[in-house]
């Protein structure tokens, strides 16, 4: 191997050497042009995309301006889609809380060598693809699925249930795909609680539900939010799931905007689709953020 | 005075690990007593069953003369410290205090009426509506003692409550804690590592050493009569000199250390000749004198052989003839006139009785 050549490293660390500012630049910049490259530099060509005019075979025309949002907002088409997508990302967040407080829970308050092997198992499905999770649903609650051929073979039913390309299939499925980003957030907080806080609650007379609503549940709730904004974001902005599991009306807005681009060509109105989305997400965290100040939960006030 | 807590042959192991090993102890009505011992002794441990956080794997505790092995600690009527506080961190210091009171189903108004009495009495008026986060670690420490009172326990239990406070709150707030404590004549049991604080506040103290108790008394007891090497070593700072005695004489024992040094001991246990003994002599007790002293028993010439100053006091170490080095710590008063300095040539002197001789257990505790 041929000896490295010391001198110009030495001479890089002899210019960074008590300059904070280059020193810091230098440690930002790889993230920094990862984000203006990949995120904030698309962005603004969606935004100006959005702003212009679909010419002919897909082209990007003139003139300039807010027509593509008008449009947007005139066709309850659209409008539709939007709400849909905030009705199934809301179900499906309702529905991972309740489905994966427990569990978490259960994790957290397990201090046996058990826990990791348990915490591997809720991790393994992220190694199979989503694609592949989603069929597994089609292959169950198909018209020839195992979930109708069972159903028929015990004459509970006639003739097949139609399950499947459904609003029901689609949260289903989103459901099955976000509950450990649920989970996970829910089971760190509650890992987080010092086992003394539920000591003095029982010391002081609580009963362990009493304890598990004054003090654990409280106390869980940035894990519950955290995981609520995660579940909530991916599932509104899903596309897979409601494309293989959903039915015309289940149409979302991440579709919806893909059909723009790949089928239609319309890349103004496709960007104008995905502006909104972004702008309609932004305003959700925000909202939440709101609603559930997290510095709340600590802070009180001040007298 | 009748037991207002009773342990007996109480044990606790976790997998093949003993942490409390039979412990029997009877704490009286309004008594203030603190199980000290290293960490990892088992004081927690036992704190914790009292508390029924823990049950014990065999023996029985016994409160107010009713057994509560299996009772849960909710329904116990204990008040207890922790070490952290534990303070509800998402609760006003209010909704602390009045967590046990609202567990209890009383009326908002005596709620309201008892939670202000309770802040009154750790001095903390007017902190109601602050969340303990915005509390200094003294304040959070009186905020747990009113919320473990506020409900009138049968039991105050406390878990080195002051060991996260720095040395000057730590120790005002050893004396407001002894005079809430006397104030309300709770039968109260302290856990600590630390000896001024068991010495300062304590009735009495139980020693504890690998899960057992081994010795329990008045804190002078403790102190001045220790009963074998672990107590005495742990208590206060001494200088321990491996021994065998060659006369025993009416009271007094002579005896020969390792080193060579012949000291006169007074024998206040039965001690025969030919028995080996560690001896232990308290650092205060040793005095230094720059000249020959009239006395005669257990003068000793020597050298010192370094100085610390301590700031209220200066240790010498004076190596004698034979290498025995003895540390003597001095205070001010008793320094003058000597002249300081390393190297000086000085007399050292040891009263008999000073001199704690510990045989059997001790040996065996302390190799």
């Amino acid at each position: 191997m041929r000896p490295l050549n010391a001198a110009p490293i030495r001479s890089l660390l002899l210019l960074i050497r008590g300059r904070k500012a280059l020193r810091t630049t230098l440690v930002l910049a790889p993230v920094s042009l990862w984000v203006l490259c990949l995120l904030f530099i698309p962005l603004v060509i969606i935004f100006v995309y959005s702003l212009s005019s679909r010419g002919e075979g897909g082209t990007i025309i003139g003139p300039f301006g807010l027509h593509n949002y008008a449009h947007f907002w005139s066709s309850a088409v659209y409008t539709k889609t939007v709400l849909k997508s905030l009705l199934i990302g809301f179900e499906v967040t309702a529905i991972c809380l309740l489905v994966g407080y427990l569990p978490a829970y259960y994790l957290a308050r397990l201090k046996t060598a058990n826990r990791a092997f348990l915490i591997v198992l809720l991790i393994i499905p992220f190694w199979t693809s989503i694609i592949i999770r989603t069929y597994a649903w089609i292959l169950i609650f198909g018209n020839q699925g195992a979930f109708n051929y069972y159903l028929l073979k015990l004459g509970l039913i006639d003739s097949p249930i139609r399950l499947l390309y459904s609003e029901f299939a689609v949260v289903l499925g989103l459901v099955h795909i976000m509950l450990p980003f649920m989970i996970l957030p829910i089971y760190t907080s509650i890992d987080r609680i010092d086992q003394s806080l539920l000591d003095a609650s029982m010391g002081l007379g609580a009963g362990r539900a009493r304890t598990f609503f004054e003090v654990t549940v409280p106390l869980s709730l940035p894990g519950v939010s955290a995981g609520c904004l995660l579940v909530f974001i991916i599932s509104v902005g899903a596309f897979l799931t409601p494309a293989m599991l959903g039915g015309p009306k289940e149409t979302m807005i991440a579709m919806l905007i893909q059909q723009q681009f790949l089928q239609i060509f319309d890349w103004p109105f496709g960007s104008a689709a995905a502006i909104v989305y972004l702008v309609l997400i932004v305003l959700a965290v925000f909202l939440f953020n709101k609603a559930i100040g997290l510095d709340k939960i600590w802070l009180g006030s001040r007298r | 005075m009748t037991a207002d807590v009773e342990l007996v042959g109480v044990a606790k192991r976790y997998g093949q690990e003993t942490a409390v090993n039979g412990v029997s102890l009877k704490v009286n009505q309004g008594e203030f007593l603190s199980l000290l011992g290293p960490s990892g002794c088992g004081k927690t441990t036992t704190l914790r069953m009292i508390a029924g956080f823990e049950d014990p794997d065999q023996g029985a505790i016994f409160i107010k003369g009713q057994q509560v092995n299996r009772i849960p600690p909710y329904l116990r009527n204990i008040g207890m410290v922790f070490q952290s506080y534990a303070l509800f961190p998402h609760k006003t210091v209010f909704d602390n205090v009045a967590y046990g009171l609202k567990m209890r189903g009383l009326d908002r108004a005596e709620i309201q009426r008892r939670v202000r009495q309770s802040l009154d009495m750790v001095r903390l008026p007017g902190f109601e509506g602050r969340k303990p986060g915005q509390l200094s670690g003294g304040q959070q420490q009186r905020v747990a003692l009113a919320r473990a009172l506020v409900i009138r326990p049968d039991l105050l239990l406390l878990d080195e409550p002051l060991s996260n406070l720095d040395a000057k709150l730590r120790e005002g707030m050893r004396v407001e804690t002894k005079r809430i404590q006397q104030e309300l004549g709770i039968t109260t049991i302290y856990v600590t590592h630390d000896q001024v604080e068991a010495l300062s506040m304590s009735d009495r103290i139980a020693i504890m050493e690998s899960g057992r108790i081994i010795q329990v008394g008045p804190p002078h007891q403790i102190y001045e009569s220790p009963e074998n090497a672990f107590v005495a070593d742990f208590m206060g700072q001494s200088n321990q000199l491996w021994a065998a005695v060659r006369t025993v004489d009416q009271g007094v024992c002579r005896v020969e250390t390792d080193s060579g040094l012949s000291l006169a001991i007074a024998a206040r246990r039965s001690l025969a000749a030919g028995q080996r003994i560690k001896v232990f002599i308290r650092i205060g007790t040793v005095q230094v004198f720059p000249q020959e002293p009239e006395e005669e028993v257990n003068v000793f010439p020597g050298q010192v052989e370094a100085l610390s100053y301590q700031g209220g006091s200066t240790l010498f170490y004076v190596r004698l003839a034979g290498g025995t080095v003895l540390t003597a710590e001095q205070t001010r008063r008793s320094r003058s006139g000597l002249p300081p300095g390393q190297g000086t040539r000085v007399w050292v002197r040891v009263s008999p009785d000073d001199c704690l001789a510990l045989t059997g257990e001790a040996e065996h505790a302390a190799s």
